[in-house]
């Protein structure tokens, strides 16, 4: 598997109609390997027989309930499982059970969401493995290269040193490229403590991270702050 | 237990107050009658006058004037029996009265009567004079009792008095507390009632009439509680079915608009049909959403999951949901948070109070099509934390404003639908409330006041 699409994917739904428009989503998405199962037995058989890389299930099904289910596959190897559920009540049953399931999905869903949500939970499970082991993540702004495994800034002038903090931030707001990122979720990633009493130490490393990454730290590209909510890492484009 | 055990001691004092009162009244009436009786009636002694009043002129006798009143006043008619038993002088004799007696016949009627007559008699320096009175007018009764048994008469009556009021306490105190260990399961058994579990009180004795309607009354009270939960349950869970049944064909229909939407195969004006479609599906999505939440939250069947949670990170990680999941202009959202709102220390459940938020957020949305700037804020006030969320659109219909203080809630949905209903409940489980209002510079405002 040399990335996320070649992933086995197994659907497990009780309703044909649904399978086939999920494997037809799938498949749009650049899944081409997708097996479907209307009930446990046939799930079983295909989790035996095609050792699939992530299975979605319903929980609601013909010969059982998918929490059993997922339990008793998981029993056999540890993959992602996701949950595609037509009950409210399922939700609070995941999160509160803490049944470990990846993710769940509330029907009716839009394509979009489930593809977003799959490649997620594939990137997140499979992408290390498929990484080479030196491969660097590295984000580039403008003339300025950041790397993530050394924690280099590399601008026109030189090289700069990113601190743990500086590091630990810049990276949330580059997982969250072009959306905000609350102040709150900044504070978790760095201090992992509640923004209350970090909001000048926030601003200070927000401010020393602009004066290596920014070429004008005073009038900011990049790392721009959205009054009262948080920062937003701009995307290149969007510049 | 604490009031039943009032009821008896005072129904104690009350019984052995007025037990003390009865003797009292009693000694108070007697003491009364005897003066009155006694006391106050003269005795007979003018029956010696009288007799001085006779007065024998050789062998006439002949009464006095003032002896005359004083037997008319008194008697009823007089007689002068000589030392040898005849009758010598009499006055109004009554017929039946005989003129002549012996010594034995004297003994008996001087005590008791003579004829049925009570009579009195006095010596005279003549014989024996006899005053009558008329029949059953006076009671005679001698009594004979020694010496020592009068003396003791004032030590016996007080002696009565003690023990009167003695046994009248201890029959109250007894009968008080008879009474409080009768009543004791019948009171443990109303003040168990509303707790609406089956009583099974013991239905022999004086009370056991009583314990038996008690007995029903609390199964019935058991089984309309079941009835009621049940009923509640039953709605809530055929809510959740027809939601679960609705949403498996909703996800066909949502699914393949989306696809067609984003076909580049179609034009333009049939991909627009296709959004239209996937928009409306989503806003059947979020009703059938709204109406199981609403339902749960009406029958406590919405499990609540309290956490300390800031009310400032709160606010922004709604906000900035809305703004990353594309909302853009003409719509705007800000946020006004003070620095103790960093601070988790509002204790709510985070998940509905999100829920309550968005929706507020997506009724600003939904009800200003022109656009609107959002503002979201946290203030920590005197009642508590309060949540505000205002817009500069074009705010509440007035009718809205009128009912939305009421308890009537399908006065509410007007044509707000379940999003406010549901904020309305969320605060209410958190023991706070939701208050609409529209502001005097345009637009409206829902506070969210938690009154912690």
């Amino acid at each position: 598997m040399k990335t996320i699409f070649e992933s086995k994917l197994l659907v497990v739904d009780d309703e044909p109609e649904i399978l086939i428009m999920v494997k037809k989503i799938l498949n749009q998405a650049g899944y081409f390997q997708v097996v479907t199962a209307e009930n446990c037995q046939q799930a079983r058989d295909f989790f035996d027989s095609e050792k699939p890389q992530c299975v979605i299930l319903d929980v609601m099904l013909p010969d059982g309930d998918g929490f059993s289910l997922m339990q008793e596959l998981r029993r056999k190897a540890n993959v992602p499982m996701l949950f595609l559920s037509a009950r409210d009540e399922d939700e609070n049953r995941l999160l509160g059970l803490g049944l470990g399931a990846d993710d769940y999905i509330t029907k009716p869903f839009l394509p979009r969401e489930l593809v977003l949500r799959l490649s997620g939970i594939l990137r997140r499970v499979y992408q290390p493995m498929l990484l080479q082991p030196n491969r660097e993540e590295c984000l580039i702004l403008g003339a300025v290269t950041i790397n993530f495994n050394s924690g280099i800034v590399k601008t026109g002038a030189g090289e700069k040193t990113l601190t743990a903090k500086e590091h630990a931030l810049l990276k949330k707001l580059w997982e969250n490229q072009g959306n905000i990122v609350t102040a709150d979720s900044l504070c978790r990633s760095a201090w992992d403590d509640d923004l209350y009493g970090y909001e000048n130490t926030l601003m200070v490393h927000i401010r020393r991270l602009r004066e290596k990454i920014e070429a004008d730290p005073s009038k900011p590209q990049y790392l721009l702050t959205i009054r009262g909510m948080g920062y937003k890492l701009a995307k290149e484009r969007n510049r | 237990m604490k009031s039943l055990r009032k009821i008896i001691f005072r129904s104690i004092l009350l019984t052995a107050a007025i037990a003390l009162l009865l003797v009292i009244i009693n000694m108070a009436f007697i003491t009364n009658w005897m003066l009155k009786y006694s006391g106050s009636q003269p005795p007979k002694y003018s029956i010696s006058d009288i007799s001085d009043g006779l007065i024998n002129n050789n062998g006439v006798f002949e009464l006095e004037a003032a002896a005359v009143s004083l037997m008319d006043e008194q008697y009823a008619w007089a007689m002068l029996i000589d030392r040898d038993g005849h009758v010598i002088w009499n006055k109004n004799l009554p017929g039946d009265i005989s003129l002549n007696y012996t010594l034995t016949d004297v003994a008996s009627f001087s005590r008791w009567y003579l004829n049925d007559y009570p009579v009195s008699v006095w010596e005279h320096p003549d014989g024996l004079l006899v005053l009558g009175d008329p029949k059953n007018s006076i009671w005679k009764y001698n009594i004979t009792s020694t010496e020592d048994t009068i003396s003791h008469v004032p030590g016996l009556l007080v002696g009565f008095l003690i023990l009167n009021v003695v046994v009248a306490l201890s029959l109250a105190l007894f009968l008080g507390l008879w009474l409080y260990r009768k009543l004791k399961p019948i009171y443990n058994g109303i003040t168990a009632l509303p707790k609406k579990e089956p009583l099974t009180l013991p239905t022999g004795g004086v009370t056991g009439e009583v314990s038996r309607i008690l007995n029903e009354t609390s199964v019935i009270l058991n089984q309309q509680e079941t009835q009621l939960a049940h009923r509640d349950q039953t709605r809530t869970e055929w809510i959740a079915g027809v939601s679960h049944d609705i949403r498996t064909p909703l996800s066909m229909v949502m699914g393949y608009a989306s696809e067609l939407e984003n076909n580049p195969n179609l034009p333009a004006s049939e991909q627009d049909q296709a959004r239209i479609i996937r928009q409306q599906s989503q806003r059947i999505k979020a009703l059938i959403s709204d109406l199981n939440l609403a339902s749960k939250l009406e029958y406590d069947m919405q499990p609540t999951c309290l956490t300390m949670v800031s009310p400032g990170e709160l606010i922004r990680s709604v906000a900035v949901d809305f703004i990353n999941n594309g909302l853009a202009a003409p719509y705007s959202l800000s946020i006004n948070a003070t620095e103790d709102s960093n601070c988790p220390s509002l204790l709510c459940d985070e998940q509905l109070i999100r829920r309550a938020l968005t929706n507020l957020i997506d009724n600003c949305i939904r009800h200003n099509e022109q656009g609107c700037a959002i503002n979201l804020s946290a203030k920590n006030s005197f009642d508590g934390w309060v949540i505000k969320i205002s817009d500069n659109g074009k705010g509440y219909p007035p009718e809205f404003l009128e009912n939305s203080e009421a308890l009537d809630e399908p006065q509410l949905l007007g044509n707000h639908g379940l999003g406010l209903i549901i904020v309305r409940r969320i605060l209410k489980i958190h023991g706070g409330r939701a208050r609409f209002e529209n502001l005097t510079a345009g637009g409206c405002c829902a506070s969210m006041i938690f009154m912690q």
